[in-house]
C-alpha cells in the first residue's frame, strides 16, 4: 500500500500516510463499543439489509402468503387456547391466577411466541403496511373458531361488524391511500 | 352498574393500548441499546422507565383479559379488542412527545372500526354467558 500511494504521491507519501492513520483513528476512538453493542448493531445491520433488499417486491411470494396464514393460524389459536383456559377454571373460583398455570395457558403464550417468529419472517420478505391489514384475517379466522370449537351463536350482526373492522383497518393503516 | 366482567374487558382494552403508547414514546426517547441494556447503560427513566410500564402494562392487561374470558364469548371479546386501534391512534395523535397525524383516511377507519364494535354489541349473545363447557 505504501508503495501505490509513494507512486501517486511522490513525496508527500509520509504525510498522506499520517493523515490516513488519524483518520482511522479517530473513526476507531468514535465508535468503540462493547462486544454485545457490536453483535447488536451486526444482527440490526443485517436485518435492515435484508429488508430493504426484499422491499421493493410489490407482491408477495408464496413463502411469504404461507408464513403469513401460519401466523394467522398461530395468534388466533392461542386465542381459543386463552378462553379455553378461561371456561375450564369457570367452575372452580373467580381467582384468574389459577389460570396462569394451565397447560392451555402456557401452550397459548408458546403458540404466541412461535406465532411472533413467523410473523417476522413475514416483514423480513414483504412491507408491513401490506402485510399489517392481512393480520387483521384474524377477527373472522377467531369468529369461525369460537363458533366451531365453543358452538357460540354468531348472528349476522357480528359478521357485519367483523367485516367493518376489517375494512376499518385497512383504512386506517393507509394501504387504501 | 357496569358488571365486573365488563370492567375488565376495558381494562384489558385500556391496558394494551397504554401499553403500546408507553413503549413508543419510551423507545423513540433513545434507541434500543439505552431502552433494553439498561445494566449496561444506567437505567434511564424516559427510556427504560416506560418501555418497563409499558411491558408491565401489557401483562396487567392479559391478566385482566384472562379474566373477561371467563364470561364473554370469544366471538365477542375479540372483535371489541379492536378498539385498541381507535385508543392508540388517538392517543399517538394527542400525547405530549408523539404528535402523529391523524388523517381523512385514517379517521374513516377508525369510524368503521367504532360502527363495527358497535355491531358486535347489538348481537343477542353479547352478554355475559353463564358457563360454556
Amino acid at each position: 500500500v505504501e508503495n501505490t500511494i509513494r507512486r501517486f504521491y511522490g513525496d508527500d507519501a509520509s504525510a498522506w500516510k499520517n493523515r490516513c492513520e488519524s483518520v482511522v483513528r479517530r473513526i476507531v476512538n468514535q465508535y468503540t463499543l462493547h462486544p454485545v453493542q457490536l453483535s447488536v448493531n451486526a444482527v440490526t445491520q443485517s436485518v435492515a439489509d435484508k429488508f430493504y433488499k426484499y422491499r421493493s417486491r410489490d407482491s408477495m411470494s408464496s413463502s411469504t402468503a404461507f408464513y403469513l396464514i401460519v401466523t394467522i393460524l398461530m395468534t388466533s389459536s392461542s386465542q381459543v387456547l386463552q378462553k379455553h383456559a378461561a371456561n375450564h377454571s369457570n367452575s372452580h373460583s373467580s381467582e384468574t391466577s389459577r389460570i396462569l398455570k394451565q397447560p392451555s395457558f402456557i401452550g397459548s403464550i408458546v403458540l404466541l411466541g412461535l406465532g411472533l417468529c413467523s410473523w417476522i419472517m413475514v416483514l423480513k420478505h414483504t412491507d408491513v403496511s401490506l402485510a399489517y391489514p392481512l393480520l387483521s384475517i384474524n377477527f373472522i379466522v377467531v369468529l369461525a373458531m369460537s363458533k366451531m370449537i365453543f358452538k357460540e351463536k354468531i348472528g349476522r350482526t357480528r359478521c357485519l361488524g367483523c367485516f367493518l373492522i376489517l375494512a376499518g383497518v385497512y383504512f386506517l393503516s393507509g394501504a387504501a391511500a | 352498574m357496569i358488571s365486573q366482567a365488563t370492567a375488565s374487558l376495558i381494562i384489558a382494552l385500556f391496558g394494551g393500548s397504554l401499553g403500546q403508547l408507553l413503549m413508543k414514546v419510551g423507545i423513540q426517547n433513545g434507541d434500543i441499546l439505552n431502552g433494553l441494556l439498561f445494566w449496561q447503560n444506567g437505567f434511564n427513566l424516559s427510556t427504560s422507565g416506560l418501555l418497563a410500564l409499558g411491558i408491565i402494562s401489557y401483562l396487567v392487561s392479559m391478566f385482566f383479559w384472562i379474566h373477561a374470558l371467563k364470561t364473554f364469548p370469544l366471538s365477542f371479546a375479540y372483535p371489541v379488542l379492536a378498539l385498541s386501534y381507535v385508543i392508540v391512534s388517538i392517543g399517538a395523535a394527542y400525547w405530549p412527545g408523539l404528535n402523529e397525524s391523524l388523517q381523512i383516511t385514517k379517521m374513516l377507519g377508525l369510524l368503521f372500526i367504532i360502527i363495527g364494535v358497535y355491531f358486535c354489541t347489538l348481537s343477542p349473545n353479547s352478554k355475559p354467558v353463564e358457563s360454556n363447557e
